[in-house]
């Protein structure tokens, strides 16, 4: 079988063929091997193929992407092979004796062949073989382990995973050294071929759940897997909901922290944020240090969290239900207080407020999207004009300006980003029912999202377990976080294997 | 999947057009387009009718975040409103009309009834036109003025930024009683009590330069079935406080030959015990009282010797005797019972107070005979046991 398409006879690919692959063998000679590879990569100038004689042996040839590999340990490989004296020359006694390479592999297929190779292989062909050998030399320039960045501690490790899978997987497993942590393989995309690996505990996961996990990955059909945003969103249980169902993280503690409560993590070549399994609503409030932090502290602090998730949802939407609907619900000295810094504004609460909350959405939008010398002239422009200048321009009120920031600090402290921004969103809707309908249109709103929240589920889990479906031993590590000699049992919501964490 | 979106959509719709449907929805009210009405003022007119007065705070006057700075030399940071009508509500209707803004009631905290209202009309009136509105707090303070109630609403406070807040704080602190418009309308309708509402007077300061004006509780205005008949001050006031259930801490100065004591009374212990003798209802009453001295005139005196201490707690039971049974004496006079004693007499005989006396406790309390005992302590003296400034004659001499 050809690649060149000999029916259309005009010299160009048929790349429908190269979906035919699997089937094509690695062929006996080294000279039919690489007309077969110069066609496929015609054109493609970071691959090396290069064709040599073994001394007293036969002919071999090497292929490799320039760039992914590491060159002077293909040196290496490549004088080893040079200097081959006696024996019988099969592919077998290269792998066995010869290489001074850690992993070998034969494979049979060019489909196989090319994934590894493209990954950062080194492909060898020796004459009359059947198979050929990836020779793991995977290399290159990388970026270093850095602090991850969206997640930061004060307490707590300052490594973050990067954009390549295998440091990824070993930083997780440098942290639980067990035999029991599995990382299965996957490859997603089939123009991409993304590695992707699903890490959990045997014995301490549910096994449906890794089923799941497994079954929904084997499902995608998709071109090219970019980030582990498109994994997220192709394999979650519901499209249409703001909250996010699937954690994302950039910190190995934090995975290896969920893979022994049983939950499974997704790690994704290119990307630093791996994706952890089953997520809910509960954990919006939990940061990785409230488990290094003494338990009083990390117990305040998540108190604090949801007194704030509270205030980043409704602080604007109760300040104008209340000032225009129910004012006899403000003391009356700051009534009073309020009514003064109000005087002299042209717009209503509302329109205030939506004028307020859109500049500080769009300041943060930029900070985040500007090179971060030019953040900080945005921070002092929006302090400055938003804050101050407005206020004195009696455009808005001292009252409103003073909302906003307790709800833009409030937005903060959740540790969860991808929540953050849910709850970001959900503040304009309830904003709007505030000012049509007072805290009546608040409440109504809040059932609303109350009631979807327990509606939707993680991975079959519903998201605001342990609070319902009770499961009163679970509260140990919601709102509260016990100290460690009192947290004996691994979460039962998650439907561990084995709920036993310490004896 | 796709059918319960259209359900939950549907639903959606249905919620929120009935919820557009629910009254009291569109009452939308910029802080801007409303008139806080702090405290108000009710007085009676030659005619008959009721004069409202409203005290509205002016927030451009209160010195807001615009040009920053302090609340603008010499304008008043509020105005005072009147108006007249047949009945309270008329009256604030005819003022409602002339006013760019919304009157609000919901945040009146203090609302003053002039005395001569109070003796005609009476507060029954008043309850009612404030009881029907649910934007009126039922916890705002209610007192009686002596004179015009807005003569004493126009006071020129120099404390507060608003006189009703003189007058609120007043209200609120141990000089008077908290009575609030709940509890007139609890006291009026409850068989066996009369409302005691505190009775205020205007009171200048006549220092040049410092011209100004207070709020002074001068005593308590005794009502029987919401008509004011008369006032306890002094020392009947001071009767009516021991006897009230919610006792307040005051001071009081008595007088020892050629001496003066200030004594401050700390706590009272009420206990009223009713027993029926020969179909007359009488009432023992027992008050254990603490008090403590802030100053004496007398040099000689040692708080060591407790025959000294002793003597001092007499000439104190004496003078709380003495004023309780005043006070009891001002009200079987005015047929007030402000501290409701019918109820303890209900409590002690529930199924004749049912029978007779619940219909004819008018009839019946000024003929109730009292006991009156008073047990003082004297539990703390200060800091000195004696004058310090006093010559140590012994050693001089």
């Amino acid at each position: 079988m050809r690649i060149r398409s000999t029916a259309k006879g005009d010299g160009r690919l048929d790349y429908n063929a190269i979906s035919q692959l699997e089937h094509l063998r690695i062929e006996n000679t080294v000279k039919a091997n690489r007309k077969l590879l110069e066609e496929l990569f015609e054109n493609s100038s970071d691959i090396v193929i290069r064709e040599f004689q073994i001394e007293h042996g036969p002919k071999a040839l090497i292929c490799f992407v320039d760039g992914m590999v590491t060159s002077s340990m293909v040196d290496d490989a490549l004088q080893a092979l040079m200097v081959f004296e006696g024996g019988a020359f099969t592919v077998d006694a290269i792998c066995e004796q010869t290489l001074p390479v850690g992993q070998t592999l034969q494979v049979q297929f060019y489909s196989e062949l090319l994934v590894n190779v493209l990954s950062g292989d080194c492909g060898l062909f020796v004459e009359g073989g059947k198979t050929a050998v990836c020779l793991g030399l995977r290399g290159g320039e990388r970026r270093s382990i850095t602090e991850p960045e969206t997640e930061t501690v004060v307490r707590g490790p300052r490594e973050g995973f990067n954009e390549r899978l295998r440091t990824n997987t070993a930083l997780v497993r440098s942290r639980i050294k067990s035999p029991r942590l599995k990382m299965k393989p996957f490859v997603i995309g089939t123009e991409t071929n993304t590695n992707v690996v699903v890490t959990y505990m045997a014995g301490i996961a549910n096994p449906k759940l890794v089923e799941e996990v497994e079954r929904r990955l084997n499902a995608i059909e998709i071109d090219g897997i970019l980030e582990s945003g498109y994994i997220e969103e192709l394999i979650q249980d519901q499209v249409m909901s703001p909250f996010p169902q699937i954690q994302n993280t950039e910190r190995p503690d934090t995975v290896a922290a969920a893979v022994l409560e049983g939950r499974v993590a997704i790690l994704v070549d290119g990307t630093p944020f791996a994706l952890v399994a089953p997520f809910g609503f509960w954990q919006w409030l939990h940061a990785s240090e409230d488990y290094y932090e003494r338990f009083i502290v990390a117990t305040l602090t998540r108190m604090l969290r949801m007194v704030c998730l509270f205030l980043a949802l409704m602080a604007p939407a109760i300040y104008i239900a209340v000032s225009t609907y129910h004012p006899e619900m403000i003391p009356t000295n700051l009534l009073l207080s309020i009514a003064a810094s109000r005087e002299s504004i042209p717009f209503p609460a509302v329109v205030e407020a939506l004028i307020m909350e859109l500049s500080f959405e769009a300041l943060r939008e930029a900070g985040v999207r500007l090179p971060k010398t030019v953040g900080q002239a945005v921070s002092i422009l929006g302090a400055l004009v938003v804050g101050q200048a407005a206020v004195q321009a009696g455009i808005v009120s001292a009252a409103m300006v003073i909302v906003v920031s307790i709800t833009g600090i409030a937005s903060f402290t959740l540790p969860r980003y991808n929540a953050a921004i849910a709850i970001r969103l959900l503040r304009f809707p309830l904003m709007l029912l505030a000012s049509i309908f007072g805290l009546l249109g608040i409440i109504l709103g809040v059932v609303a999202i109350v009631s979807h929240l327990s509606k939707i589920t993680s991975f079959g889990i519903p998201y605001v377990a342990p609070a319902s479906p009770i499961s009163a031993s679970d509260w140990k590590d919601v709102l509260f976080r016990a100290p460690w000699s009192k947290m004996k049992r691994r979460p039962a919501y998650l439907y561990p294997q084995d709920r036993t964490r310490q004896k | 999947m796709r059918r319960s979106w259209r359900k939950s959509l549907c639903l959606t719709i249905v919620v929120t057009c009935i919820s557009m449907l629910l009254t009291g929805c569109w009452d939308r009210r910029e802080i801007n387009d409303v008139a806080f009405v702090l405290g108000s003022g009710l007085d009676i007119t030659e005619d008959g009718d009721f004069e409202v007065s409203v005290l509205i705070p002016l927030p451009g006057n209160m010195g807001g975040a615009v040009g920053g700075g302090g609340g603008g030399g010499g304008q008043k940071p509020f105005t005072i409103k009147t108006s007249r009508g047949k009945t309270i509500k008329e009256a604030i209707d005819l003022l409602q009309k002339s006013l760019p803004r919304w009157l609000y009631f919901g945040h009146r905290r203090v609302l003053v009834i002039s005395d001569r209202l109070a003796q005609t009309v009476g507060l029954s009136p008043i309850i009612d036109a404030i009881t029907r509105m649910p934007e009126n707090r039922l916890t705002a303070f209610v007192a009686i003025s002596k004179g015009s109630a807005l003569d004493v609403m126009n006071a020129d406070v120099r404390l507060e930024r608003f006189s009703v807040e003189s007058i609120r704080e007043v209200l609120q602190s141990d000089s008077s009683i908290r009575v609030s418009l709940k509890d007139v309308a609890s006291s009026i309708v409850a068989a066996g009590e009369d409302a005691m509402l505190p009775y205020l007077q205007k009171k200048k300061t006549n220092l040049k330069g410092h011209e100004s004006e207070d709020i002074d509780v001068i005593g308590f205005a005794l009502t029987h079935n919401g008509v004011m008949k008369t006032a306890a001050k002094d020392d009947a006031a001071n009767g009516v406080r021991l006897l009230s259930n919610q006792f307040r801490p005051y001071r009081e100065t008595i007088v020892d030959g050629n001496h003066a004591i200030t004594i401050a009374v700390n706590t009272c212990k009420l206990k009223v015990k009713s027993t029926m003798i020969d179909g007359i209802a009488r009432f023992d009453i027992r008050t254990d009282i603490q008090f403590s001295i802030n100053e004496d005139s007398d040099l000689n005196r040692n708080y060591n010797d407790i025959g000294q201490r002793t003597h001092i707690e007499k000439l104190f039971e004496q003078k709380a005797e003495n004023d309780i049974k005043k006070a009891i004496a001002i009200m079987q006079k005015s047929d007030t019972d402000v501290i409701g004693f019918g109820r303890y007499l209900n409590r002690a005989y529930p199924g004749k107070w049912k029978k007779e006396w619940k219909s004819q406790w008018e009839t019946v309390f000024p003929k109730c005979e009292f006991t009156v005992k008073v047990d003082a302590d004297l539990f703390r003296i200060g800091m000195n046991r004696e004058n310090l400034a006093k010559k140590d004659k012994e050693e001089n001499g």
